[in-house]
């Protein structure tokens, strides 16, 4: 019961085991466990953890291997991030900003082609008071306050998107749907063989399969680049906006190390030795089982 | 029981995201009727300079069409580019250093403005150091340094407890390689006539006269040639065959 109980406490606050604050979170747990049974002697979980990488179930082309299931180690700074949909929000409206063309161009009467005369006299007509024929109140006359083309790219602090990056990831192992590969490639440069497989996976609806190597490899991107629903990256295209938008995204090993590098705290260091385990450590309530 | 604890929130795609909380303004509309609070003048008050359109205030030194102070009284004084701001350092300054054990020198490892920066003998190596002679009786040790000037009297000092000054010229450029010690750019010669004539006099410990150049164990290869060609116009005579004398 006792253990139970505390094990959902570690694995739902995350703020109290996360945060590693020595003052405030023994307290916390303390009264959590008061309040939830009647235990005559609380008992005060050790608050200044290590830092413990998080770990998920290794995915792979073949689907579900007969043997042991591996997992593989991350970098909890990059994995296990506090979720901020805010901070999601500035990257994905920063990116979709500096996607705009921002070409869209009017005339003004300046610059619509025509004499400058003066296209009635100014009194004795009878009618109105005209200058030229450009003028905006004219049918083929310039636009006042039109479109002209403009940069509508804003600025985002470079920390800010480093975050908005962990959140991204954190959110997608939340979600499940975060898949890692030892690497990612297939056998075959034709499309037929790569979408039957996909297919039996269930990863052919909205998969993002994100490679740390310096390109695609050739087959894969041979094999893929016809699937609607696919699409293959190097780490360094990586955005945001990418891991919100793709239902599913599929990380190599090279990818995790590139993300863990460029965005890891630097805490913990997980070398490659230690990167893929046979078995996962039970101890860890970060445990997730991929579904993807 | 761990369900009591968690809550599983809906999941997070591009359709529902959204700004923090009291994160945006509104953005202020004006001229949009009596109901917005902000019709009628806009929020501009009643006529009047600050009412129209544009900045409203005149151009900055105006003074309402009497003679502004910078038109009043004449232009004084000028600035000088070529000027020059050497960090100053002195000869005991140097010896407590090297007693304390922040700054070593030899032949081959010289005190350069690098050496005084990070020792924190200098704070700003500014545009080169300047060796002075303030108190040089306290100099024991011999030093080797290369500074941009050096003062006679600290020339003195130095060379009669059997250390060397070689006085190098340094351009912004070659100072910043120095400090950040790099060496895959050439550093730069002098160019202006004081300067060429200041660094290949030995009176100065200039690093391109003939003696530096043979003193010097760091000498390059191309200060022998600068050396040459910078001082050649000494034996140069003019050929006044030929010239009609007026």
């Amino acid at each position: 019961m006792l253990s139970a109980l505390r094990k959902s406490v570690a694995g739902s606050s995350q703020a109290i085991c996360r945060r590693r604050m020595a003052t405030v979170a023994p307290t916390l747990v303390q009264s959590k466990l008061n309040t939830q049974s009647k235990v005559s002697k609380p008992t005060i979980r050790k608050v200044a953890d290590p830092i413990k990488p998080v770990y998920l179930t290794m995915s792979s082309f073949t689907g579900k291997s007969k043997g042991a299931k591996k997992a593989v180690a991350l970098d909890p700074t990059v994995f296990d991030h506090p979720i901020r949909r805010d901070i999601l929000h500035l990257c994905v409206v920063h990116h979709l900003d500096s996607l705009r063309q921002g070409t869209a161009s009017t005339k003004t009467r300046a610059e619509v082609a025509g004499s400058r005369r003066k296209i009635r006299p100014q009194k004795g007509s009878g009618r109105a008071r005209l200058g030229d024929r450009q003028s905006p109140m004219l049918r083929g006359g310039g636009v006042a306050f039109g479109p002209k083309p403009r940069d509508f790219s804003t600025k985002l602090n470079r920390k800010v998107i480093q975050m908005g990056m962990r959140v991204a990831l954190t959110m997608k192992l939340r979600e499940q749907r975060l898949g890692v590969l030892q690497r990612i490639n297939w056998w075959s440069h034709k499309t037929a063989t790569l979408n039957s497989r996909l297919d039996g996976l269930g990863w052919r609806t909205g998969t993002l399969f994100v490679t740390g190597e310096s390109e695609v490899p050739a087959r894969m991107r041979l094999a893929s680049r016809n699937l609607r629903g696919i699409e293959c990256r190097t780490v360094t295209d990586l955005v945001v906006y990418d891991i919100v938008k793709w239902r599913r995204v599929v990380l190599d090993i090279a990818a995790v190390n590139a993300l863990e590098r460029s965005l890891g705290k630097g805490w913990l260091e997980i070398s490659d030795s230690e990167r893929v385990v046979s078995d996962i450590p039970h101890s860890s309530a970060e445990e997730v089982e991929a579904s993807t | 029981m761990s369900s009591v604890f968690r809550s599983r929130s809906a999941r997070i795609t591009l359709s529902n995201l959204s700004p923090g909380p009291n994160s945006q303004h509104a953005q202020k509309r004006l001229g949009r009727g009596q109901g917005s609070g902000r019709g009628g003048t806009s929020g501009r008050g009643h006529k009047g300079q600050k009412a129209r359109a544009g900045n409203g205030k005149p151009k900055a030194g105006f003074e309402g069409g009497q003679t502004p102070i910078t038109k009043r009284f004449p232009k004084k004084g000028f600035v000088n580019p070529n000027r020059k701001v050497y960090a100053p350092i002195n000869l005991d300054r140097i010896q407590h250093w090297i007693d304390q054990g922040r700054l070593q020198s030899s032949p081959e490892n010289p005190i350069t403005a690098r050496e005084l920066l990070l020792s924190g003998c200098i704070h700003n190596v500014h545009d080169g150091i300047k060796l002075l002679g303030d108190n040089a009786p306290f100099l024991k040790t011999p030093i080797h340094i290369i500074p941009s000037r050096a003062s006679q009297s600290a020339i003195k000092a130095v060379e009669s407890v059997g250390g060397s000054v070689f006085c190098q010229y340094y351009n912004p450029l070659a100072l910043r390689d120095c400090v950040k010690s790099r060496e895959d750019r050439i550093s730069a010669a002098p160019t202006r006539r004081t300067d060429i004539l200041w660094y290949t006099n030995w009176r100065n410990r200039g690093y391109l006269s003939p003696e530096a150049i043979a003193k010097n164990p760091k000498v390059e290869e191309r200060w022998k040639e600068l050396s040459k060609q910078l001082l050649s116009f000494k034996d140069q005579t003019f050929d006044t065959k030929g010239i009609k004398k007026m």
